[in-house]
């Protein structure tokens, strides 16, 4: 029991926690994209100009958690 | 008060069984017969077995100690890493960037510039004032081992770095 509680308690406890900060992260930067969305259309760019320079802008493009986590695989074939 | 004693007991079980395999050995070398060399050798791998257990044991304690640590740990790092991205991303800022882009462009458009290239030219004064984008791409460089993504992506490296500010100012 006393190896398994440490266990339980970051699945129950720390894990939702962590699951949570990190969508108060994506909220944030979505915010950020939506506040930036609004001032380029605030300028009258047209529409398809504000989508691709948003596009553009967006930090969590390509930032694939797969992208991430699968440095140990990857990374040191790409170094050729 | 059984606590006590298992903990008593954890403490105890190891140095008894790594005793019993000095025995074993002891008793193998005095041997007379194969019959009991092999029967010994028996007693031997169960013993290690047991040993091996207790062991992997400890590992699991240790992954639990470690377990403890790194939801509190990843929590101060998150703590923090959000108020800066709320620092960057603040909906103010990201505003009055959206419009000193839009203005940079409608700037290049009535300077006489066709759409295409200012979109292009856009996009790179985009990079070079993105910031936290530059960071985390970065980070992202970092972690996959490439490391060779440092600082903005439009700053040239080599003999032309002056081509690009001499192209504006003709173009001016």
């Amino acid at each position: 029991m006393r190896t398994v509680r440490p266990f339980l308690k970051f699945l129950f406890f720390h894990l939702p926690r962590l699951l949570f900060q990190v969508a108060g992260l994506t909220r944030i930067i979505h915010r950020g994209k939506r506040a930036f969305r609004k001032g380029l259309e605030s300028e009258g760019l047209p529409r398809e100009l504000v989508e691709e320079l948003v596009k553009e802008f967006d930090p969590l493009e390509g930032f694939g958690l797969r992208e991430v986590l699968s440095f140990s695989r990857g990374g040191g074939r790409d170094r050729g | 008060m059984a606590n006590v004693e298992e903990i008593e007991i954890e403490k105890k079980a190891p140095a008894q069984l790594e005793k019993l395999l000095e025995e074993l050995a002891e008793e193998i070398r005095n041997a007379r017969s194969e019959e009991e060399v092999k029967l010994l050798e028996k007693k031997v791998d169960v013993v290690e077995d047991l040993i091996e257990a207790y062991y992997g044991d400890r590992d699991i304690e240790g992954a639990a100690k470690l377990m403890e640590k790194v939801g509190p740990m990843i929590e101060d790092i998150l703590g923090p890493l959000k108020e800066l991205l709320n620092e960057l991303y603040s909906p103010e800022k990201m505003q009055a960037m959206g419009k000193s882009v839009a203005e940079f462009y409608k700037n290049l458009i009535e300077a006489g510039m066709d759409k295409e290239a200012a979109t292009e030219l856009t996009k790179e004064y985009m990079q070079s004032i993105n910031a936290p984008k530059t960071l985390l791409e970065t980070l992202t460089e970092l972690m996959k081992g490439k490391g060779s993504h440092f600082g903005p992506s439009n700053i040239v490296h080599g003999k032309d770095k002056t081509a690009g500010v001499k192209k504006e100012r003709e173009e001016e």
